[in-house]
């Protein structure tokens, strides 16, 4: 799959990163897009909190 | 009469506790032995011997102040040290001098411990190698990220000292150098001026010659930190050492442990001589007393791993991201391809993956009701030949994802003389349990007595 240059210019933007920021290590970015895809494969429910949420406790604990 | 140099932690702790040893001769012989074998190892970043030899004086004048009092350290350049240039490994970090110390390395202090000098860590404790070879085979890796401290224990060039994992930093060069090191429980030890490589991956440990000398270590670092919220919400830390010296545990043995062998994914590419070596540690822990089963591993463990680097991925990049505005040519080309492949998973994505996380801790921990440790090899095989890489962190990728105990203990010697680790995982906050498996274990063998032909 071709990486999508507009999004890349967009998040270029966005952070204000270096210009050549995206356009190279195509193996990288193919190993990402494959991650990427497997994850939202998993089966995960919407009442499933995310890792790394706040953990709190009262003040004087 | 043993050089005490080449004591262990624990051994040479005894000494000085008894006075039959004082810190400045345990100092001077740990200095001379870093004068013959550093020139080929590399091990460290920078030493600090008038430093260490003034702080030996001072506490060979005073009564012991703690139980690692005057023994030897070595510190991975991430963490922070007050006064002492603190670069990462990174060209884009020299000259950095922190005005605090870490958490670990103030409580390292406070036990008495002598900080020696900063060890060699990759690139932001990233993939971009550090100078560091490994004491077994020169032309070899000696794993990283946390090489420095690795090779520096093998070789005999410091008594203790201080890794962080993220995938797979400590566990794997340990097990590279034949050496123990302990990944703890995330939340068990404070990350507090540790340089962060991905903040709810990143884990501090301690690494050693012996299971005791890591268990000391431990006790010394592990606990509740103000600055670290994630220590906040752990238990209180035990006292590993004691639970080494649990009345009866030797004659016990490990009879009522139940120890798993994961149905896949830990032996995808194994090594022969690696399979081999697990095959037959797995034996001796049957010999120990132990009821050694198979496990499945939960459906969603390989999705787990893609979530873990997609994680590692998108934090690094938050990480770097304002030095990478400035800095970009003088990062790594490995960290370099990592951060801007980071900058470009989508926001849902990440957040899927720590779903991800979510359910395959609960996955784990209900395999966990099954058995009480889970064994697998430390690493697909011995370290590999040559220094542009540091090996896989496949083995270890798991524990430091799901923020469960692992640690690796020496296991076998390949042909070639490379030492070969077993990885030991338990529940969390269950550091006791996987410690005294890995004493057991190295009590029944000898493969931590081997020494590096340097």
């Amino acid at each position: 799959m071709e990486r999508d240059a507009s999004a890349l210019a967009w998040t270029r933007v966005l952070l204000a990163l270096p210009t050549e920021t995206g356009r190279y290590f195509d193996d990288e970015f193919e190993a990402v897009r494959r991650r990427i895809k497997a994850v939202h494969g998993a089966p995960v429910t919407h009442d499933t909190e995310p890792a790394g949420a706040p953990r709190l406790r009262r003040d004087d604990d | 009469m043993t050089e005490p140099y080449a004591l262990s932690l624990s051994e040479a702790a005894a000494a000085v506790a008894n006075r039959r040893l004082s810190p400045v001769e345990l100092l001077d012989s740990t200095l001379g032995h870093i004068e013959r074998v550093e020139p080929r190892v590399l091990a460290w970043a920078r030493l600090r011997p008038e430093e260490a030899r003034r702080q030996a004086e001072r506490l060979g004048a005073t009564a012991a102040i703690g139980p690692l009092h005057g023994i030897p350290v070595g510190v991975k350049d991430i963490f922070y040290t007050a006064g002492i240039e603190t670069s990462c490994g990174s060209r884009i970090m020299a000259g950095f001098v922190p005005t605090y110390d870490a958490t670990t390395v103030v409580r390292l202090r406070e036990a008495g411990a002598i900080l020696l000098g900063k060890t060699h860590t990759t690139e932001f404790a990233s993939f971009d190698p550090s100078p560091a070879r490994n004491p077994w085979a020169l032309d070899h890796t000696p794993g990283g990220s946390s090489s420095g401290s690795a090779a520096a224990l093998a070789a005999r060039m410091c008594h203790g000292a201080l890794g962080t994992q993220t995938s797979g930093s400590i566990v794997r060069p340990a097990a590279f150098c034949g050496i123990v090191g302990l990944k703890p429980t995330f939340g068990r030890v404070s990350r507090y001026g540790v340089h962060p490589l991905a903040w709810t991956l990143d884990h501090p440990g301690p690494m050693g010659r012996t299971v005791r000398d890591v268990a000391l270590l431990l006790d010394a670092i592990a606990g509740a930190d103000p600055n670290d919220p994630a220590t906040l919400s752990a238990p209180p830390a035990e006292r590993y050492v004691l639970a080494l010296d649990d009345a009866g545990a030797g004659e016990r043995g490990l009879h009522r442990l139940r120890i798993g062998v994961p149905d896949r994914y830990f032996f995808d590419g194994l090594d022969i001589e690696a399979a081999g070596a697990y095959r037959a540690a797995l034996s001796t822990l049957g010999e120990l007393g132990s009821t050694v089963r198979d496990v499945r591993l939960p459906d969603l463990f390989e999705a787990g791993m893609d979530a873990h680097d997609l994680i590692h991925n998108v934090e690094a990049a938050a990480v770097h991201v304002d030095r990478y505005r400035t800095c970009a040519a003088d990062y790594g080309q490995k960290l370099r391809a990592f951060i801007e492949t980071g900058f470009q998973v989508p926001a849902p994505t990440y957040v899927r993956a720590q779903q991800v996380r979510t359910k395959l801790i609960e996955a784990m921990r209900e395999l966990f009701r099954d058995v009480d440790v889970l064994a697998t090899p430390a690493a697909p095989g011995p370290a590999p030949e040559g220094l542009a890489s540091t090996g896989s962190p496949v083995m270890n990728r798991p524990f430091s994802f799901l923020g469960f105990p692992s640690l690796t203990v020496p296991c076998g010697l390949t042909l070639h003389g490379l030492p070969l680790g077993l990885q030991l995982a338990g529940r969390p906050f269950e550091e006791s349990t996987i410690l005294r498996v890995a004493a057991a274990y190295e009590g029944a063998t000898s493969w931590s007595e081997a020494v590096p032909p340097l």
